[in-house]
């Protein structure tokens, strides 16, 4: 009877904490990893708002990120271990006081994404990582976003970008391409490549044929989404693709091209030589031009839109074009 | 025209110097490496007067096959600077299709 009773006991007992342990998860509304939380909880209750650590340690990956705020200038830095060894470390700085520092960030997600590539690391080891990231970003955020810097925070989401364009240029065998989400332009939301992005077409039809049945007066880029919708049957339409229909990539581009020139142009109306972008110096850097040649000049006319690549040198930038009369609107 | 011996040799390694410098500009273009800074710089300052130089060289030498001088040497100058003319051609083609 007693052996019987002590039975009974552990499996009431058993029972009881695996209820409990869901009951835990459901109310915690989030995919709460479990390895990390103790290390997650600790790192950031310890460091100040300004400062963020955190570890993920899973299937053999050891994920170390970390970020600090110094008068609105962001280092951040994320290693990545596999088996005790290095696979991969990148490091990303920003510096939120300099004019348009928003629209430098997709060229800088570029520039670490080649590099990136070049390590030559498996793509299956990159999708793991970015998989591993995607299972526990909805988690970190929920835990710091109210405690920490949203500039702190939002360096997770860099990396993570640099990370995805790095496995689609593998996967298409293309150059890496990210080309910045409006949204992060309008401070809806942290840094985001537009290629990483995708709507539901179900989804995307429901909430069109709403605006339709409430508004009368459509106008013509909607109309033409909307008839290109009615064909389309993907599961899923990339944000590319449906920006595209009121501003094509093309003028996206030339509009970013030309904010970051204009703002980049005006900081060396002091220098003797002009600017180290300018033509006729040569090189192409930030600051003073510290060398002017007439073959430099030559070679820099000649180069006005990069082609043909091998004469116009790898790190070649088309120069600014005037965005088009119609003027760019930015949803 | 006569040309020296010395000379001749110095447009000989001129041209050679020449086809390996555009084989390695034309590698960097397909495979940039992390660092762009110092290309760009030497880069744009040789690139012109490199090709000016690949077509001059090209030029003299024929003239002087043509005029039976020294025929081994301007034929070897000629070829090396032929190659570089074919292989800049066929890269430009390519990469302004692409």
């Amino acid at each position: 009877m007693k052996k019987h009773s002590l039975i009974l006991i552990i499996i009431v007992f058993t029972l009881l904490i695996i209820s409990c342990t869901s009951e835990n998860e459901i109310n915690a509304g989030v995919n709460k990893p479990q390895k990390t939380t103790n290390n997650l909880e600790q790192n950031y209750k310890q460091l100040p708002s300004d400062t963020l650590f955190f570890q993920i340690a899973k299937n053999n990956y050891l994920i170390t990120h970390s970020s600090k705020l110094n008068k609105g200038s962001v280092t951040s830095s994320l290693t990545v271990k596999k088996y005790n060894d290095n696979l991969f470390s990148i490091s990303y700085n920003f510096d939120t006081n300099k004019e348009h520092w928003k629209l430098f960030q997709s060229n800088k997600v570029i520039e670490k994404s080649t590099e990136l590539k070049n390590e030559n690391i498996s793509i299956q080891n990159l999708t793991e990582v970015n998989n591993l990231i995607e299972d526990y970003i909805a988690y970190i955020f929920s835990e710091i976003m109210d405690k920490k810097n949203k500039k702190i925070v939002s360096t997770i989401n860099y990396h993570k970008s640099i990370i995805n364009t790095t496995i689609r240029s593998i996967e298409n065998e293309d150059t890496c391409n990210c080309t910045v989400h409006p949204e992060f332009l309008i401070d809806k939301s942290f840094f985001n490549c537009q290629e990483d992005h995708f709507y539901n077409t179900s989804a995307l039809k429901s909430a069109l044929n709403q605006y339709t049945s409430e508004n009368s007066d459509i106008d013509s880029s909607t109309n033409n989404l909307i008839t290109f919708l009615s064909t389309y049957e993907e599961q899923t339409i990339s944000y590319n693709k449906y920006y595209s229909f009121y501003v094509t990539n093309e003028d996206f581009q030339i509009f970013i091209n030309y904010q970051t020139a204009s703002s980049s142009g005006n900081c060396a109306w002091w220098c003797p030589l002009g600017g180290g972008s300018d033509h006729g110096c040569c090189g192409n850097y930030s600051g003073c031009c510290l060398y002017w040649h007439a073959a430099c000049y030559i070679h820099d006319k000649m180069c006005s839109d990069c082609k043909p690549s091998w004469f116009c040198l790898p790190g070649c930038v088309p120069d600014a074009q005037q965005p088009p009369n119609n003027t760019l609107t930015l949803y | 025209m006569e040309s020296s011996y010395s000379t001749q040799k110095i447009l000989l390694y001129l041209s050679l110097f020449s086809l390996v410098y555009f084989i390695l500009i034309v590698y960097w273009s397909y495979s940039p490496p992390n660092s762009t800074n110092t290309i760009r710089f030497i880069g744009e300052l040789l690139t012109i007067p490199m090709l000016m130089l690949i077509i001059f060289n090209f030029i003299y030498a024929l003239f002087q096959i043509l005029k039976k001088r020294k025929t081994k040497i301007f034929i070897t100058i000629l070829a090396l600077n032929l190659v570089s003319i074919v292989f800049l051609i066929i890269v430009t083609i390519n990469q302004l299709n692409s």
